[in-house]
């Protein structure tokens, strides 16, 4: 049971997908849905913490980082279920807060 | 002879009615009182005559001798009753009525006993031995001076309840325990699939249907979790515990992860179609007061 909110991070001003791996260097092309969608809202799924266990490691800023450097996000189910969970409910006009309360209660420890 | 007496007797009987009023209402110098408190569907009533302090002093190693073992109140035994199994002092006890004793000697600690028979007279002083239950508790003599001896629960939570007994400047408080009634029920993927989604909720009032809310229901580790946007930085958070009614579940209240209050009153009804819900209502006092259509 959960004794603490996960703390999110901030999206940083004028965040880009411009990092996001292209669909050409994925080596799991089933994960090519879920890039396109952070693709399209960077602003957002940067202001979300990745559940995984990745948001610990040196280096990773927010769930966004999971789609850029390396690429680890084309297998895990963990980064691709809060991205595709981010993209719905950003559709639907949710707000930040919303939607990483979302994420928490499905994908949270 | 027997007979004539019996005859003269039962003359006289219709005639004292006439003379004096029942006596079934008389003042009594320590009235009874009783103090119910549920704690998650359990209830915990205690029943007790109120003994008022009367200008007395040294109510504990005087008027409570210190090698007494009394029941807190007066008269007919204070009386402990229990709809379902509880713990008092982290021991169990099973439900049912007892009579409440305790030891009170101040020089040294004090122990609340509960006793199988319930029906007790203050003066009937069960041995130690004797008892179902012991709990050490502790007291204190530096709270505000209580003429007329209470129970009260004041405090609360989902799963237990502060009973305290105050009398002069004497308290004594027990923690209450309860079992919880709706342990958390996890749901496959297969059972939980049919209801994950979002909709859009609305509620009735007097004022008409309010503006539409947006809902979503998530798989929480097996639970179905609603999570309402809204402004503010806590998104208020629902979990939907299943049934025996198929497609009906009990709406609760979550905070921290953890339920906090279950809404009883006012169960979800999902209208599935083709293994997949459309969307919901609730009911409350046979009138829908929240309805939700499915957005995706």
């Amino acid at each position: 049971m959960r004794t603490r909110k996960p703390k999110h991070p901030t999206p940083r001003p004028g965040i880009t997908a411009a990092r996001v791996l292209t669909d050409a260097r994925l080596t799991d092309g089933s994960a090519a849905p879920a890039y396109a969608m952070v693709r399209e809202i960077p602003q957002i799924v940067d202001g979300i913490r990745c559940n995984c266990g990745c948001a610990d490691l040196a280096g990773f800023y927010s769930l966004l980082t999971c789609y850029e450097q390396g690429g680890m996000a084309q297998h895990c189910v963990i980064c691709q279920g809060q991205a595709k969970l981010a993209y719905t409910l950003h559709g639907e006009g949710w707000s930040l807060n919303g939607i990483r309360t979302a994420i928490d209660a499905q994908f949270g420890d | 002879m027997k007979a004539y007496r019996a005859l003269f007797i039962a003359s006289l009987v219709p005639a004292a009615s006439l003379l004096a009023p029942h006596a079934d209402a008389q003042i009594r110098a320590s009235e009874r009182g009783a103090v119910s408190q549920t704690v998650d569907g359990t209830v915990i009533t205690v029943n007790y005559g109120r003994a008022q302090v009367r200008g007395r002093d040294s109510l504990f190693g005087k008027v409570v001798t210190r090698d007494e073992i009394w029941t807190p109140g007066a008269n007919a035994a204070t009386t402990f009753e229990a709809s379902r199994d509880v713990t008092v002092g982290g021991k169990a006890l099973p439900a049912g009525k007892y009579s409440v004793w305790m030891s009170s000697d101040p020089t040294a600690e004090w122990t609340l006993y509960f006793h199988k028979n319930a029906g007790l007279f203050h003066t009937q002083h069960p041995k130690p031995a004797d008892m179902l239950l012991a709990v050490p508790v502790t007291h204190t003599t530096v709270g505000e001076n209580v003429e007329v001896l209470t129970f009260d629960f004041p405090r609360v939570t989902t799963t237990s309840a502060q009973l305290r007994l105050r009398w002069g400047s004497t308290t004594v408080p027990v923690e209450i325990g309860v079992k919880p009634s709706n342990p958390q029920v996890v749901m496959t993927a297969e059972q939980l699939a049919p209801y994950l989604g979002t909709y859009g909720v609305v509620f009735a009032g007097p004022q008409g249907k309010s503006p539409e809310m947006k809902l979503a229901i998530v798989d929480a580790k097996g639970t179905l979790r609603g999570i309402f946007d809204q402004p503010g930085d806590d998104a208020m958070q629902m979990e939907y515990i299943p049934t025996a009614t198929p497609h009906r579940f009990l709406p609760a209240f979550v905070k921290d992860g953890k339920v906090f209050d279950v809404e009883m009153a006012t169960p979800v009804d999902f209208k599935v179609v083709g293994g997949r819900a459309v969307g919901f209502s609730a009911m409350f006092d046979g009138k829908p007061w929240m309805e939700g259509t499915r957005k995706n």
